[in-house]
C-alpha cells in the first residue's frame, strides 16, 4: 500500500513528512565546515527508509522533534517566524541554540531529532572518507527462514 | 533436527521437547547447549530473527533496526530519560555487545549469601569452573595486540602514568581484526555470540529452534508450567503470523532478559509481589579525549582496555568504547555550523567510558504490547560516584596527552583543559545533566532464598511453581560492578547441571 505521507516525489514539492524532518535536519547539520553537511538528496531517501523502517514510538517523537525546531524561532532567537523562512545566518543560530536548550523536554526531543540525522549523515560515502573510514555497503536485508 | 523462522497466519505451530527455552542471548543458548550435551530435548523460542554475520548491518540505523530490542527505544523513566540497550535477534544482547569477559568476583557470591541467603562460595567455585568452560568453548583470548588500535593503547598510557591497574580485555573473540564494529554485530564471524556456536550446537544435537517468535506468556495446569505460546512476528514487516504453542515435559526456563523475563511472567500472571521490582544497572557515561594526531577509534577493536582499580571504591568501572561518527553526532553539542565544527574533529577523539556500580533499583512493568515500561532514577550516591568516574576518565586522557576533554555534561563548558580537569568536581549531581546509557542490566525476577523479597530460589525457581525456571540477567539480584555475561553463562552452565541432576 501506498503511504501517503512519503510517496512523491522528493524535492521542494516532496510530501509533508519528508518536507518536515528535511526542514529541521538539515539545518542542524550544513556543510562548510571542514566536513561534508547532510545531503539533501541523500536525505530524502534516507527519510523514506526512516519512515518505512523505524517504529511509531520514535517516528513520533521525531516528528513532534522537528515540530518544535520549526515552531520555536520566537523562543530561541526570538523572531517570530518559522524556521523556514529564516535567512541562513539566523537559522543557523536557532539551530545551535535550539541544541542547547535549558528544557530538559527540549533538550531529549532535539536529541531524537539529531540521532536520527546523524543516521543519515553517518552512512553518506564523502563523510566516511572525509573521516578516513571505508564507505558503507548496503544494509543485508536477510536473516535465515530455515 | 531444525530451525523454524516466521510462520504466517492459519495455521498452528505446535512441538514439545523435555524443556522449553524462551530467549537465546547470553542465558538461554546457555542453559539450552547444557541440557541438550547432557542428553536432555530442548526447544529454544527466541523473538528475533536468526541472523549470521553475512546478514548483520554495517550502518547504525541498520543495527538498531535489526539487532536491537525496539529500535533501542526503551527509556528508563525517572529524573531522566536514559536508554536501555538490548538486542532482539537469535544470539541476544552477545550479537550487539563487546564480548567482554569478566569472571564474577568472589564478594559478590558473598554478598548474596549474607544479604540475599543465596550464593556463598559453593556457588562460587561452581560458577568458575562453568565459567572456565565457557572461556575455553568461547575462545576467550586478549585482544591480540595489532587489533588494538590507538585509543586503546593511549588509555592504557594514561592508566599506567596515573599509577593505577588497567589491562587489555579479555574478550569471546577469536581472531579479531579490529574493525570497531562490535556493536553492528561481528561481520568476520570472530566475536563468539551464541547464535555462532551454542544455538547451532543446541540444533545440530537433534533439538528445535524457533526465530521471529516472541513468546507471549506461560502456559500452566495449576501451578506448574507446561509450556508457552505466541505468535510469530515477521522481522521485516513486524506483521503478525501464526500461533504457536509448545509443551515442556520437565520445565520452562525464561531467559527473556532483564526487562523482557519479568514482563512475561507478568503476563503470565504469576503471583509475586517482587516481580520487576530491583531492577538494576550500571548506568554510563562516555568522555571524549581530543588529542593532536588522529586516534581514529573506529579502527581497533570497539572495546580493547578497562580497570576495575575502582571498582570497589568509589564503585566504577573504566573502559574504552569506540562508537562510529553516526552515533558521536548525539554526544557533541550543539547544532548547525557549531556542531560541524566540532563534528570535523572525530579523527583525532578518543571516547572512554565509566561504568558506575549503582546501588540505586528501578522497576519494570508491563507496559502497552508488551513492551517493558522502566522506571528507574539514579540516587545521589551513585551520581557521586558518576562524577567520579568521570573525572577518572578525564585525568587518564590528559595523562595520555590529551589536549582537551569533553566531558558533555549540561551546564559545564564544551571543553576543558588539562588545568580544568578538577572543575569536574564541581559537575551537577543531577542525573539530567548526562547522556548516560544502561546496557547492563540486572535484576526484576531476582533470586533469594525467602520469597517474600525475592521471585526465584538459588535454584531459578519460581517460588510458589513448579518447573517454571529463570536463567538470565533478570535472576542477579544485585549489580556486579564487571561486565554480566560471564556471570550469567556461568550461572546458566550450573543451572543445566542442578536440572540434569535432578
Ligand atoms: C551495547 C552493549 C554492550 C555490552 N557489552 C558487554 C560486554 O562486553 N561484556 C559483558 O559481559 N556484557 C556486555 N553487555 C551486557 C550483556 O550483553 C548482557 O548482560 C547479557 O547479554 C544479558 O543476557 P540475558 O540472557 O539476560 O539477555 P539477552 O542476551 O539480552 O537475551 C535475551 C533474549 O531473549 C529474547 N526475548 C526477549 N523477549 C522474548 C520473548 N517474549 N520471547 C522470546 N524471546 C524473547 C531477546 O530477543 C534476546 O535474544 C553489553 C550490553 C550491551 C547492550
Ligand atoms: S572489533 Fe571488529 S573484528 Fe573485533 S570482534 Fe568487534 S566486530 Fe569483530
Amino acid at each position: 500500500m501506498l503511504d501517503p505521507l512519503t510517496t512523491g516525489t522528493p524535492g521542494k514539492e516532496g510530501p509533508l513528512f519528508v518536507w518536515l524532518l528535511r526542514t529541521a535536519m538539515l539545518p542542524l547539520m550544513p556543510s562548510g565546515e571542514g566536513i561534508p553537511g547532510l545531503d539533501p538528496d541523500q536525505l530524502d531517501a534516507y527519510l523514506r527508509r526512516f519512515r518505512a523502517e523505524v517504529n511509531g514510538t520514535t517516528q513520533l517523537g521525531v516528528i513532534v522533534a522537528a515540530i518544535v525546531f520549526v515552531i520555536s524561532p520566537i523562543f530561541t532567537i526570538k523572531v517570530p517566524l518559522p524556521s523556514f523562512l529564516l535567512s541562513e545566518s539566523l537559522l543557523d543560530r536557532h539551530a545551535d541554540k535550539l541544541c542547547n536548550s535549558p528544557l530538559y523536554l527540549v533538550k531529549q526531543a532535539i536529541f531524537l531529532l539529531k540521532m536520527y540525522a546523524g543516521f543519515a549523515w553517518g552512512i553518506q560515502d564523502d563523510v566516511r572518507e572525509a573521516l578516513a573510514l571505508p564507505a558503507y555497503p548496503e544494509d543485508p536485508e536477510a536473516w535465515r527462514t530455515a | 533436527m531444525s530451525h523454524t523462522a516466521f510462520q504466517e497466519k492459519g495455521q498452528q505451530v505446535e512441538a514439545e521437547a523435555d524443556y522449553v527455552i524462551v530467549g537465546s542471548g547470553a542465558g538461554g543458548a546457555t542453559v539450552a547447549a547444557g541440557l541438550a550435551r547432557g542428553g536432555a530435548s530442548v526447544i529454544v523460542v527466541e523473538a528475533g530473527a536468526w541472523r549470521d554475520p553475512e546478514h548483520y548491518p554495517y550502518s547504525s540505523h541498520g543495527s538498531m533496526g535489526k539487532l536491537f530490542d525496539d529500535w533501542g527505544s526503551t527509556i528508563a523513566m525517572g529524573r531522566a530519560f536514559w536508554p536501555v540497550i538490548q538486542a532482539r535477534t537469535m544470539g541476544g544482547t552477545t550479537v550487539i555487545n563487546s564480548a567482554i569477559c569478566v569472571r564474577t568476583p568472589g564478594d559478590i557470591f558473598e554478598m548474596w549469601e549474607k544479604e540475599h541467603g543465596v550464593g556463598g562460595m559453593d556457588m562460587a567455585k561452581s560458577v568458575w569452573m562453568a565459567q572456565d568452560e565457557v572461556e575455553r568453548e568461547l575462545f576467550v583470548q586478549e585482544v591480540p595486540e595489532a587489533s588494538r588500535g590507538r585509543s586503546n593503547n593511549l588509555a592504557m598510557q594514561g592508566a599506567e602514568a596515573l599509577g593505577y591497574e588497567s589491562h587489555v580485555i579479555r574478550r569471546y573473540a577469536k581472531g579479531c581484526v579490529g574493525s570497531g564494529q562490535c556493536l553492528q554485530g561481528c561481520r568476520h564471524g570472530a566475536k563468539q555470540s551464541t547464535n555462532l556456536n551454542y544455538i547451532p550446537e543446541v540444533r545440530d544435537r537433534g533439538n528445535r529452534v524457533f526465530s521471529c517468535a516472541p513468546v507471549h506468556k506461560v502456559v500452566f495446569e495449576g501451578k506448574r508450567a507446561v509450556g508457552v505460546t505466541g505468535w510469530f512476528q515477521h522481522p521485516g514487516t513486524k506483521k503478525w503470523g501464526a500461533k504457536f504453542t509448545f509443551r515442556a515435559k520437565q520445565a520452562v526456563i525464561l531467559a527473556a532478559s532483564a526487562t523482557h523475563t519479568p514482563c512475561i511472567l507478568m503476563r503470565s500472571k504469576v503471583k509475586n509481589k517482587n516481580l520487576g521490582r530491583y531492577f538494576r544497572a550500571h548506568p554510563g557515561t562516555g568522555i571524549f579525549g581530543l588529542y593532536k594526531d588522529p586516534v581514529d577509534m573506529n579502527v581497533g577493536a570497539t572495546q580493547g582496555w578497562a580497570s576495575t582499580h575502582y571498582r570497589e571504591s568509589p564503585g566504577i568501572k573504566l573502559e574504552t568504547l569506540s562508537i562510529p561518527p553516526e552515533m558521536v553526532v548525539t554526544r557533541i553539542r550543539g547544532g548547525g555550523k557549531n556542531l560541524m565544527r566540532r563534528l570535523s574533529e572525530y579523527r583525532y577523539g578518543a571516547m572512554w567510558i565509566q561504568a558506575v556500580r549503582a546501588n540505586s533499583h528501578g522497576r519494570v512493568r508491563n507496559g502497552p504490547g508488551g513492551k517493558p515500561f522502566v522506571t528507574y532514577t539514579a540516587n545521589r550516591e551513585d551520581m557521586e560516584k558518576f562524577v567520579a568516574g568521570i573525572h577518572l576518565v578525564a585525568k587518564t586522557h590528559f595523562a595520555a596527552g590529551a589536549r582537551a576533554i569533553i566531558p558533555g555534561i549540561a551546564g559545564m563548558p564544551y571543553t576543558l583543559g588539562p588545568d580544568e580537569v578538577d572543575k569536574l568536581l564541581d559537575a551537577p549531581r543531577d542525573p539530567r545533566a548526562y547522556v548516560a546509557i544502561m546496557s547492563h542490566l540486572f535484576g526484576g525476577a531476582v533470586m533469594g532464598s525467602d520469597p517474600k523479597s525475592s521471585v526465584v530460589d538459588g535454584r531459578g525457581k519460581v517460588h510458589g511453581y513448579e518447573s517454571l525456571y529463570v536463567c538470565d540477567a533478570s535472576a542477579l539480584p544485585t549489580v556486579l560492578g564487571v561486565n554480566p555475561q560471564h556471570t550469567i553463562m556461568g550461572i546458566a552452565k550450573l543451572r543445566a547441571q542442578q536440572l540434569l541432576d535432578a
